[in-house]
């Protein structure tokens, strides 16, 4: 590794990159994103569509591929996209580079369809990814950098896959890879230490994402968090969820799913009444539980500090 | 068991007090005991181009082997842990690549490995950055025109600890800051594996005069010698990773 790289790498449409290694050859079809720490393409291999990412960095690449190797080794149902190859090729300039090739989920991004599906829909796919979520933590792994980005809904599979496992990391060890505003150590509601607890702050921000995109300014102020779910409408029905996740409430991941699909069984019986008031768990959360909350330092032992 | 230690030096400047003693001289004389020196320029929100004080900034991270960055102040917080994270990877990968190639032969370094050994290597790479010791002076360049970006060094800072306290390794740190009146570089916390102090040091902070980058990181280099961890950090500085670690894990 260098000290000022850039890892991304650009290849043209139609290149074709020779594994050195294990001679395979991969026809460069598309970008389908790019990031800090590499670039991934769909590419073609004998007639089947696959998705190769590569980087400058090869770490990058050695680290993603073991993680994919283990999940692959020790997963019933596929979480991740399953790995294909590890090879290195020479590029076009005639440099050097590692890529991996793994398995091309096909699909919609959960950036876009977070806001259109109903919200039956969306507590129904996120109940299922969290009980593959209570799996991959059962191995003794976290996913780290959980976020809509690295979500795809598998249109084959017809459940939330998810890509980028650059942030999986033992529990136990601290999260490197992660995204600001998922983050529970960046609102200050915990540490970055790996535990189960830390995948299911995101997936709630992931929830919220349905009202609609969150944004913050550049430190994260946990009153925004608490006011945007208490002003929420859309949202309703899994406030309590996403606030009990949001504190780490949660043992694990199957006890948030216990609390979902109550949410989600309320909502559907529900519905068919139009216009009569619930007052049940689902209602909303008051100013004064608000203030209450936001002066609460004692939970869990997980966090570190709080800002207010 | 040792599990031997890494040393950082982190500068925290926006490159207007770059006079005098070169800057990048120095960081090639710390680096020869051990330590490397990571850099971070802070940019104003309207400047659009480089200013030529912070053209050092990578110079100074090269020379002194460590990592460097130039970002706006609201991009901080990202930054100071990637520098600081990838300048321990770069440390580790340094040592493991010399380790290699003593077993396999000169031209060896990782990239020559095929794909399945490399594998097992960096898992020895990822093992080592997450359980040593990390020692890192940090130095914050307090010079007037840093003024209206302290408040995101301090959020960034604050931030910067919320990781390096999740790690399973041991984590020192000491805060200096430059310029003073008097003294070429004041000394704000001394070593402390607390990262919660390093938000009550901010308000002692003041601004002051011209003082040349190149003699505050001189001074505060020195940091590694001085306190009662000097056992400790001498062993550091001349072993950066203790070669007994593998052995006995
Ligand atoms: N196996 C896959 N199948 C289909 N699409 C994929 C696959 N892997 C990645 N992608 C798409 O490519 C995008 C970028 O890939 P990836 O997340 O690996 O890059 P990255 O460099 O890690 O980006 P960042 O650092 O921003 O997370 C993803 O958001 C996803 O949309
Ligand atoms: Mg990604």
């Amino acid at each position: 590794m260098m000290s000022s790289i850039h890892p991304t790498v650009r290849l043209a449409n139609g290149t074709r990159i020779n594994g050195l290694w294990h001679n395979r050859q991969y026809h460069i079809k598309q970008l389908l994103g790019e990031g800090a720490r590499g670039s991934t393409y769909l590419v073609e291999a004998s007639g089947k569509k696959m998705a190769l990412k590569i980087s400058r960095d090869p770490s990058v690449v050695t680290a993603e591929a073991n993680i994919l190797k283990k999940l692959q080794r020790a997963q019933s149902v596929s979480l991740g996209p399953s790995l294909i190859d590890v090879d290195d090729g020479y590029l076009p300039n005639r440099m050097k580079q590692s890529f991996y090739v793994m398995e091309y989920v096909q699909g919609k991004p959960m950036t876009s369809l977070v806001g259109k599906l109903s919200l039956v829909d969306l507590g129904r796919l996120m109940s299922r990814l969290l009980s593959e979520l209570h799996q991959l933590h059962s191995m003794g792994y976290i996913f780290g950098d959980l976020k809509l980005d690295n979500m795809i809904f598998d249109d084959g599979l017809k459940r939330i896959r998810l890509v980028d496992v650059g942030g999986v990391t033992q529990v136990g060890r601290g999260i490197r890879e992660y995204t600001s505003i998922y983050d529970r150590g960046f609102w200050r509601l915990g540490g970055r230490k790996a535990d189960p607890t830390y995948d299911l702050f995101a997936l709630a921000i992931c929830l919220m994402h349905a009202e609609r995109p969150l944004k913050f300014d550049s430190n994260g102020q946990q009153q925004m968090l608490w006011r945007f779910l208490s002003s929420s409408r859309r949202i309703t029905p899994f406030q309590q969820v996403i606030k009990q996740a949001l504190l780490g409430k949660y043992r694990d991941a199957l006890h948030m799913k216990r609390d979902l699909d109550l949410a989600l069984q309320q909502l559907s019986l529900s519905r068919p009444v139009q216009g009569r008031t619930t007052k049940t768990n689902t209602q909303r959360i008051s100013e004064r539980d608000l203030i209450t909350l936001s002066g609460m330092v004692a939970f869990n032992g997980l966090m570190i500090y709080i800002l207010l | 068991m040792n599990k031997g230690s890494v040393s950082q030096i982190l500068l925290i400047t926006d490159g207007c007090s770059n006079q005098g003693e070169d800057p990048v001289a120095v960081s090639r004389h710390i680096v020869s005991t051990g330590v490397s020196v990571n850099v971070i320029g802070v940019l104003d929100d309207d400047q659009t181009e480089e200013p030529i004080g912070l053209r050092e900034v990578n110079e100074i991270a090269e020379a002194g082997k460590g990592v460097s960055r130039i970002v706006y102040a609201d991009d901080l917080s990202e930054t100071m842990q990637m520098v600081t994270q990838q300048a321990m990877t770069q440390t580790i990968q340094g040592y493991v690549n010399q380790e290699l190639k003593s077993i396999l032969g000169d031209e060896t370094n990782e990239e020559a490995l095929p794909p399945e050994t490399r594998g097992e290597v960096q898992e020895v790479m990822e093992d080592l950055s997450e359980t040593v010791d990390l020692n890192m002076v940090i130095l914050v360049d307090t010079s007037a025109s840093m003024q209206t970006k302290m408040s995101a060094v301090k959020e960034a800072l604050d931030d910067l600890m919320i990781s390096l306290d999740a790690r399973q390794g041991q984590f020192m740190y000491t805060v200096y800051q430059f310029p003073t009146r008097k003294q070429v570089v004041k000394l704000l916390l001394d070593w402390t594996d607390d990262g919660k102090r390093i938000a009550k040091v901010f308000p002692k902070f003041a601004v002051g005069g011209i003082t040349p980058t190149g003699a505050a990181l001189r001074e505060a280099a020195k940091a590694f010698h001085i306190s009662e961890q000097d056992d400790v950090m001498r062993g550091a500085a001349y072993d950066v990773i203790d070669p007994s670690y593998r052995s006995s894990s």
